[in-house]
């Protein structure tokens, strides 16, 4: 009798004890956090327990978007004594243990020699940073992961190759045109939590981040109360068992999709701010979760600017758009999200079509999105998921919802990307506005499109042509592309458009990518396109020179210096 | 029969059946890891909760058998129920283990795993009152043996 009583006394003890933590545990998840105040804890901590997440983030180049040099395996470029030379300044990469360093000459007379610090990028190209004092700079040579070979960064970004190029002797400052400051510009978008800490005063940099690259922590906001609370066994099967939210940490999605397109476009949408030197001096107040509006606004193609003149403040952004304000660079895909009716109107976000845990890390596009329409057709445009049905409404067999809806107009890394502003290709209003659309992107030939807009257009135009003419969809003829390709590799004044013209070629015939560089002086460039025309064993029709002499006297040389 | 022989051969009977029962869960755990069936390798918590269900399956029937030989003629006027508590222990303990490793949330366990502490209670519970009875029947016999 006494041992049932004492069973049964412990049973309802235990019970009792039980009940009161799981009311605890349930009035502390009912409890709103602010997680501004929050301290972060580093991706580390987060695989604990979530093993799986923590292994598909690992497989992102979010995960690799800046590393610490010394970090076994960070650095991809082959420092192995080759060197790169460029209007007269030769750069070596050599190793030293564990130091990477470039040293720079011009004549056999050195202009400095730099260890690299850290990395920034690791998916198209690699940039490197070297600490000097306070800060870190980005150096004037990446790392083309695709091609493994040494570029610099005057071809990674739309500007004219630098007077003095001819002669091989451009000046210093041309060759430094790129090295930027990491503390008050790269930081902000690729690392956790950055604080340039600015003292406004000295105008000394304190910079710390929370972690460097893409952590967990960039869109889940701050974990340490995360962390700490679920050491609670309690906690965690309370919440295992239930479909709340913890407090403590933000999940994406369960974000409504206007605050989920806020977390990426605090990255992928270049912003302003009304107080830079507070931007400056504490960083960015955003955490996920947050309205991204309350601190910042998105560019666009008429942002005034609020101090200088007026012609200081106004149309300083209008070369990053195409005339109907649809953007033209990377880092505005936020923008285009919500120019684009399936946003506005559909509640379309980011992450109906990228995952960030699932998917090729190349564009991270979640699998249903990559292999078909199911995306689009599956959700709000249900009468195309006839197969027969959505070529009609396309009125072509082989294309998907994107090529005609997100046409590869935009440019960025040394590439040309899809336009994120989801719209109907309209040709005439498209022309009107200087953008290339849809149709012409693969009717190249139609209305002289490929001569016209690839050698005489702006510089966007010039690299959106480039690139598509070595894209496989092409309609247009393989030799009047490949003509027009290797008139710009020869001729184009704009580095970065070369290297796509090269790349095109490439796409088309198969050569080694050594064979020709888009950062050397013109005469060697005519001479490698000679030598590269003497290895195509196929027809190449080339535009006559009268043709392209009235051609370039029509192009536009905007110099946009972002877009790397 | 005796009591004690009762209990000695309940004890025989679940530990050595126990015993067979976890040292095949073994081999099917070592055939998994030879042809390497994704579904286990893949998911480390999963292996390493149904590993912990064979050592604890394989450690607990040795403990039962031991129990059986070295602890049952510890008591002589009765064992309190830790007898039982060891048997339901020894099968609660490894069960749990392998259960729990089934459809689990990322970083831990199904909740199956809370019996796992319930189980081990009563494990040493039984361990406790043998440990007990021990010292209980070596002040008895001392003077006797003297």
């Amino acid at each position: 009798m006494r041992q049932r009583l004492a069973i049964a006394v412990i049973v309802l003890g235990g019970a009792a004890i039980a009940g009161l933590a799981a009311r605890g545990v349930a009035s502390d998840l009912a409890t709103p956090r602010d997680l501004h105040e929050r301290e972060y804890v580093g991706s580390g901590e987060c695989r604990r327990c979530h093993p799986v997440h923590h292994e598909s983030w690992s497989r992102t180049f979010h995960r690799t978007m800046t590393q610490d040099a010394r970090t076994p395996g960070a650095v991809l470029g082959a420092f192995d004594g080759r060197s790169v030379e460029y209007g007269g300044i030769t750069s070596r990469m050599e190793r030293d243990g564990e130091r990477f360093v470039i040293t720079s000459e011009r004549d056999g007379e050195a202009i400095d020699e730099v260890e690299i610090d850290r990395t920034v990028g690791s998916h198209r190209y690699q940039q490197y940073l070297a600490r000097r004092g306070d800060a870190w700079w980005r150096l004037p040579i990446a790392w083309d992961v695709a091609e493994q070979r040494f570029v610099h960064m005057n071809a990674a970004f739309l500007t004219a190759d630098p007077e003095g190029l001819e002669e091989g002797a451009i000046a210093l400052a041309d060759h430094r045109r790129h090295v930027t400051r990491w503390n008050d510009n790269c930081v902000f978008c690729h690392n956790v939590a950055p604080d340039p800490g600015l003292d406004p005063v000295t105008q000394r940099f304190t910079t710390e981040v929370a972690e460097l690259g893409i952590g967990c922590e960039a869109c889940h906001g701050p974990g340490s109360e995360h962390v700490a609370r679920n050491r609670d066994p309690l906690r965690r099967y309370v919440l295992h068992g239930s479909d709340e939210p913890d407090p403590t940490i933000v999940s994406p999605a369960r974000l409504d999709p206007a605050r989920r397109a806020d977390l990426c476009g605090r990255c992928h949408g270049q912003r302003i701010t009304d107080d830079v030197d507070a931007f400056l001096a504490h960083g960015d107040p955003f955490v996920p979760g947050d309205d991204l509006a309350l601190y910042s606004s998105p560019l666009w193609h008429d942002t005034v600017l609020s101090e200088g003149t007026l012609a200081e403040r106004e149309g300083v952004f209008a070369a990053r758009f195409w005339g109907d304000g649809t953007p033209r660079l990377t880092a505005y895909e936020y923008q285009g999200l919500l120019q684009s009716r399936c946003a506005s109107e559909g509640a379309l976000t980011c992450t109906d079509c990228h995952g960030m845990h699932d998917g090729d890390p190349r564009g991270q596009l979640r699998p249903s999105v990559r292999e078909g329409d199911a995306m689009c057709a599956g959700a709000c445009h249900a009468e195309l998921v006839d197969r027969a049905a959505a070529q009609q409404h396309a009125r072509h067999e082989d294309v998907r919802c994107v090529d005609c809806h997100m046409p590869r107009i935009v440019y960025g890394v040394r590439d040309v990307h899809r336009s994120h502003r989801i719209d109907v290709p309209r040709p005439v209003e498209d022309a009107e506005a200087g953008r290339a659309d849809a149709c012409t992107l693969c009717h190249l030939e139609r209305d002289d499109s490929l001569l016209t807009t690839g050698v005489g257009g702006d510089p966007v135009q010039r690299a959106v042509i480039a690139a598509a003419a070595g894209r496989e969809e092409s309609a247009t003829p393989r030799s009047m592309r490949l003509g027009a390709l290797l008139a710009t590799m020869r001729d184009d004044s704009y580095p970065a458009i070369r290297h796509l013209a090269w790349r095109s070629v490439r796409a088309l015939v198969p050569l080694d990518a050594s064979a020709f560089t888009a950062t050397d002086p013109r005469d060697a460039r005519i001479a490698a396109v000679a030598r590269i025309e003497a290895m195509i064993d196929e027809p190449i029709d080339a535009p006559s020179p009268e043709q392209l002499a009235s051609l370039r006297a029509r192009a536009r040389d905007v110099a946009i210096e972002i877009g790397e | 029969m005796t009591l004690q022989e009762r209990r000695r051969r309940a004890c025989r009977r679940v530990g050595w059946t126990a015993l067979l029962a976890w040292a095949l869960f073994g081999l099917a755990l070592e055939a998994m890891h030879g042809f390497k069936i994704g579904a286990y390798l893949d998911d480390a918590l999963a292996r390493e909760l149904l590993v912990l269900a064979h050592a604890h399956g394989v450690g607990l029937s040795l403990v039962v058998l031991v129990f059986g030989e070295a602890g049952t003629p510890l008591f002589d006027h009765g064992d309190h129920g830790a007898m039982r508590a060891l048997h339901i222990g020894a099968l609660i303990v490894p069960l749990a283990f392998a259960l729990s490793s089934i459809a689990h949330p990322e970083g831990d366990p199904n909740v199956i795993v809370w019996l796992v502490p319930i189980g081990a209670v009563l494990v040493i519970y039984a361990i406790a009152r043998a440990a007990l009875a021990s010292w209980r029947q070596g002040s008895s016999t001392k003077p006797q043996d003297s």
